[in-house]
């Protein structure tokens, strides 16, 4: 059996969506949740890197300059490694100022 | 071409995202007609993938990727309705069974007809294989059937349909 009918018999018995406006419903949704994203001043997969960059850091010195660290110094040791995090604070401050102004 | 109106379509350009779901809306909607045999659920399936799919439209480079992963969605979202309804889904990949070949098909007068006969898995298998001219690899990576397996339920429809095809010659010839 030739191959050429299977497939035009499969074009030609397609079944047709009868719904009304179906690809219009769908861009609009598409619209929809386009606007519904929120706005961010940095991008989240860039704050995630930059945190585990800034921790290997900050252990490597950790580890390379003494055996005994001060308290002091392991408090701003963690503060420099979860700096980048900060940004997700300064991203949901910035969405807010959008969605009140 | 098909690149070039995966672009279009990234940028919001509404032609081109008509275009894109007008060029396989028909057989996404036939593979989950076949499944659901149901009008208004297959509608509401093709549509909830299509916008699963657009939304992501960013990962995709061209075409062939959109729609491999477009039928993904739809045949999945066929078997988790047709699980929600309770209806028993025979053709989960594990279990492609391996029949008896004979196939009642006195009934049978054109491949329209043989198509109907034809159980969802395996109309999924050769709309995908013939319309869509995706190779094995793909229809696997689409229905989680193991490369053998779609490899079989391809066989197995060809020769159901020469079965139906070589009865209804010699019916002709008498």
């Amino acid at each position: 059996m030739s191959d050429k009918i299977i497939l035009n018999t499969l074009r030609q018995d397609l079944k047709n969506i009868s719904k009304e406006n179906f690809n219009e419903k769908i861009i609009h949704q598409l619209n929809l949740s386009k606007k519904k994203e929120k706005p961010i001043l940095f991008n989240q997969k860039s704050i995630i890197k930059g945190f585990i960059i800034v921790s290997i850091f900050v252990l490597i010195a950790s580890l390379n300059i003494v055996e005994k660290l001060p308290q002091q110094f392991v408090i701003i040791g963690i503060l420099i490694c979860i700096s980048p995090l900060f940004l997700i604070v300064f991203n949901k401050i910035h969405q807010t100022i959008i969605e009140n102004s | 071409m098909s690149k070039e109106l995966v672009i279009k379509a990234k940028n919001g350009n509404i032609q081109a995202l008509n275009k894109l779901i007008n060029n396989h809306k028909e057989l996404a909607f036939s593979i989950a007609l076949k499944h659901l045999k149901n009008k208004e659920d297959a509608e509401d399936i093709v549509q909830n993938s299509f916008i699963i799919v657009l939304e992501s439209l960013k990962n995709f480079r061209n075409e062939a990727k959109f729609s491999t992963w477009l039928y993904k969605i739809i045949y999945h979202e066929c078997l988790k309705e047709l699980k929600r309804k309770n209806i028993t889904v025979e053709y989960l990949p594990q279990f492609v069974e391996v029949e008896n070949n004979e196939v009642n098909f006195e009934n049978i007068l054109n491949l329209k007809n043989i198509f109907k006969a034809l159980k969802p898995n395996e109309y999924t298998v050769i709309v995908l294989f013939y319309l869509e001219e995706k190779s094995i690899n793909e229809i696997a990576l689409i229905t989680s059937l193991s490369k053998a397996n779609v490899k079989v339920l391809l066989h197995r429809t060809r020769l159901k349909m020469q079965q139906a095809i070589n009865k209804k010659n010699i019916q002709n010839e008498r």
